[in-house]
């Protein structure tokens, strides 16, 4: 009897759901403008805090220019999914295409099957490219390795200004990777190749490369067995490829008793911010990169495209290139600078 | 009579190194205990014996806090036949639960013990997910860690809740005599419920109705209330370790512990507890997820690259399962 309760509660909490949804859809599409478009954002990972406020400033972006909706899609960094996102925009017969391809191997097929199907594609953050390296649509770019050279610059300045080299037998520079993780692995170089440019004394015995995944707890795993790994280390500096591998650093830090004299920088600037209002953090600053002005440059350019029949960043273009790719860089923050920078995002 | 009483001690002493022999090599934790040992030597020779320190010997125990919780529950689900593959959700969606509650003015004395409430409710709800809807326990605690980690995103917005809460944070970084508190519960909890499993009425009704279900019901025991009280019990643990991680991270994250209870099943696996259900100890449990976090902790100061460190993690997966293998057929024979 309980069984039979539950299925039916269960079936008809998911016929409600079905029909809140249908239901939604339906008032919008009676409201929404006859040519009003429809856009769709194909993302690699829609749970990283990155792009969650990317999507959302992409969706507020494009309804404030009359777009009927912003078709979101996660492939949760398979690209089966993406695959399969790409064949149900398709068939919704979306007016623009937006992508962030969990791999850059699926370029060309996108670029391939969106032609076919007359849909008007363009990259955000990955760009399409193909088997050259060269551009094959319109892409906002991240620039991986300059970010990491912010960071690289910022620390260099920071350890010459303060003489923390000055013993450089004690003084030891933890960069973070993600190997795995492609588009990260230029942010870890960037940002060594910029540190090693301002302080070339530098011992290369002193620079330890460690992997973690990305999130705070293996960020503080992969710090802590380092620090216990480095006994005659007793001045840390450290870059992390996001602000979570910053944090679990910052934290490792602290319990081995070296926070006091050591130095960390992130990257994306949400955790940093609450670190800046502590009395004292050894995470001292960020590369920020606005996660909000990304989507709505990118939300922005879509319309352009639909409303105007402007290809997005078309300005940018390049001698020799086919299509304009936006740079979208970073600014470094601190405590000094970062509610002026960060604005909004620094609450 | 001289030569008797030689003969006699020969022959006892024969008696006692072949029960030490056969006692060393059958025992399984004995086995692994010689595996932990080895991960030590290697270890400590391989990174100048900055291995075996106290303060790395600090870092594994931290590490192993939060698995450690999960594998207690998952251990007692293990033995009576079932697993839970929800904790690394519920654990995320408690931390950034208790974030939230403590953002709104919540006394962090009533939002922790709230948040394990909320999971103590989600392991009823898988209990019942099996019990009732007689769905096989992979698949209802799928669907529980897919629900669970949708949420913790949806509670927060996809961003980290920051704490500052004093009291809290201390739950994660504090140290009583220099031991970490997350060490501190992690031991409690284990020694407790390895009391409660080695010597109580509870603990043996868990074996039967994992080892022999038709006893069990035989024997009245009421299987299905012993599922409700181990789902609710790992999920309760799920939480605690998701608020223990908020606490040492300063921020409830809704990507964190992703994986969880994956290391948890490999560490009780390790440990000697049967995938078949009805064998095992919490004691096998622990030295097993000390053996694992032990390696980990060893291929990170070895600063091994990462590529390498997940075929070493697998093989070591794929070593825990033969061992399974291997001791059921031991059992099997025996």
């Amino acid at each position: 009897m309980i069984k039979r309760v539950m299925v039916a509660a269960l079936t008809v909490a998911l016929a409600m759901c079905m029909l809140a949804g249908w239901g939604s859809n339906a008032i919008e599409a009676k409201t929404s403008a006859k040519k009003a478009p429809m856009i769709a954002f194909i993302c690699k990972d829609l749970s990283q805090e990155w792009f969650v406020s990317t999507s959302t400033a992409m969706k507020a972006a494009v309804k404030a220019r009359g777009a009927k909706d912003l078709l979101l899609f996660d492939c949760g960094m398979s690209p089966d999914k993406y695959m399969t996102a790409l064949d149900n925009v398709i068939a919704q017969k979306v007016d623009v295409l937006i992508v962030c391809p969990p791999d850059q191997k699926l370029s060309q097929i996108t670029v391939d099957r969106c032609k076919e199907a007359g849909i008007k594609v363009y990259a955000d953050d990955d760009g399409l490219i193909d088997t050259k390296g060269k551009h094959i649509a319109p892409a906002l770019e991240l620039d991986a390795y300059k970010v990491g050279q912010s960071q690289g610059n910022w620390l260099g300045d920071y350890v010459n200004k303060n003489k923390i080299n000055a013993d450089p037998a004690t003084t030891g520079y933890l960069v973070l990777t993600m190997s795995e993780v492609s588009s990260c692995v230029p942010r870890s170089e960037g940002a060594l190749d910029a540190f090693k440019a301002k302080v070339p004394k530098f011992p290369t015995n002193k620079i330890i490369k460690a992997d973690y995944d990305g999130t705070s707890d293996k960020g503080f795993n992969v710090t802590a067995a380092t620090i216990t790994a480095h006994p005659e280390i007793t001045t840390w500096i450290l870059t992390a490829p996001n602000d979570e591998g910053a944090q679990g650093a910052t934290r490792a830090l602290e319990q081995a008793g070296k926070d006091k004299k050591a130095t960390v920088i992130g990257l994306g600037g949400y955790l940093a911010k609450d670190e800046f209002k502590k009395a004292f953090s050894c995470f001292k600053a960020a590369a920020y990169i606005k996660p909000s002005e990304d989507g709505k440059i990118c939300g922005n350019a879509a319309m352009d495209w639909f409303q105007k029949g402007i290809v997005p960043y078309a300005k940018y273009k390049k001698a020799g290139e086919s299509f304009g790719i936006y740079p979208f860089g970073a600014e470094m923050v601190d405590p000094s600078n970062y509610k002026e920078i960060m604005g909004a995002d620094a609450k | 009579m001289d030569n008797l009483k030689l003969n006699v001690e020969a022959i006892e002493n024969k008696t006692f190194y072949s029960k030490l022999k056969r006692s060393v090599f059958k025992s399984e934790k004995i086995g692994l205990l010689i595996a932990l040992l080895l991960i030590i030597i290697v270890f400590s020779v391989l990174t100048n014996n900055n291995y075996f320190q106290i303060s790395n010997i600090i870092n594994i125990l931290i590490a192993s806090s939060i698995v450690g919780l999960v594998t207690i529950g998952e251990s007692y689900l293990l033995i009576i036949g079932h697993v839970d593959l929800s904790p690394g959700s519920v654990a995320a969606f408690s931390g950034v639960l208790v974030t939230l509650f403590l953002s709104l003015g919540l006394s962090m004395w009533l939002a922790v013990p709230l948040v394990l409430l909320v999971g103590m409710g989600i392991g009823f709800a898988n209990s019942l997910m099996v019990n009732k809807l007689k769905l096989e326990p992979f698949i209802a605690t799928l669907a529980a860690m897919s629900v669970f980690r949708g949420l913790a995103y949806i509670v927060c917005g996809g961003k980290a809740i920051f704490v500052t809460d004093a009291h809290f944070l201390k739950m994660g970084v504090g140290r009583v005599f220099n031991v970490p508190i997350p060490v501190i519960i992690f031991l409690s909890m284990f020694i407790i419920f390895t009391v409660i499993l080695a010597k109580t009425r509870f603990g043996r009704n868990v074996y039967i109705v994992g080892g022999n279900p038709t006893a069990a019901r035989l024997a009245g025991i009421n299987a299905p209330k012993v599922h409700i009280k181990l789902y609710m019990m790992t999920s309760a643990f799920a939480a605690l370790g998701g608020c223990i991680l908020a606490a040492r991270m300063s921020s409830g994250q809704p990507m964190a512990s992703e994986g969880l209870e994956f290391d948890a099943v490999t560490a009780a696996v390790l440990g000697g507890i049967a995938f078949t259900g009805g064998i095992g100890t919490l004691g096998g449990a622990l030295i097993g997820l000390f053996i694992m976090q032990g390696f980990n902790n060893g291929i990170m100061m070895l600063n091994i690259p990462s590529f390498w460190q997940t075929v070493a993690r697998g093989l070591l997966l794929i070593a825990a399962l033969s061992f399974d293998y291997f001791r059921n057929i031991k059992r099997v024979k025996s």
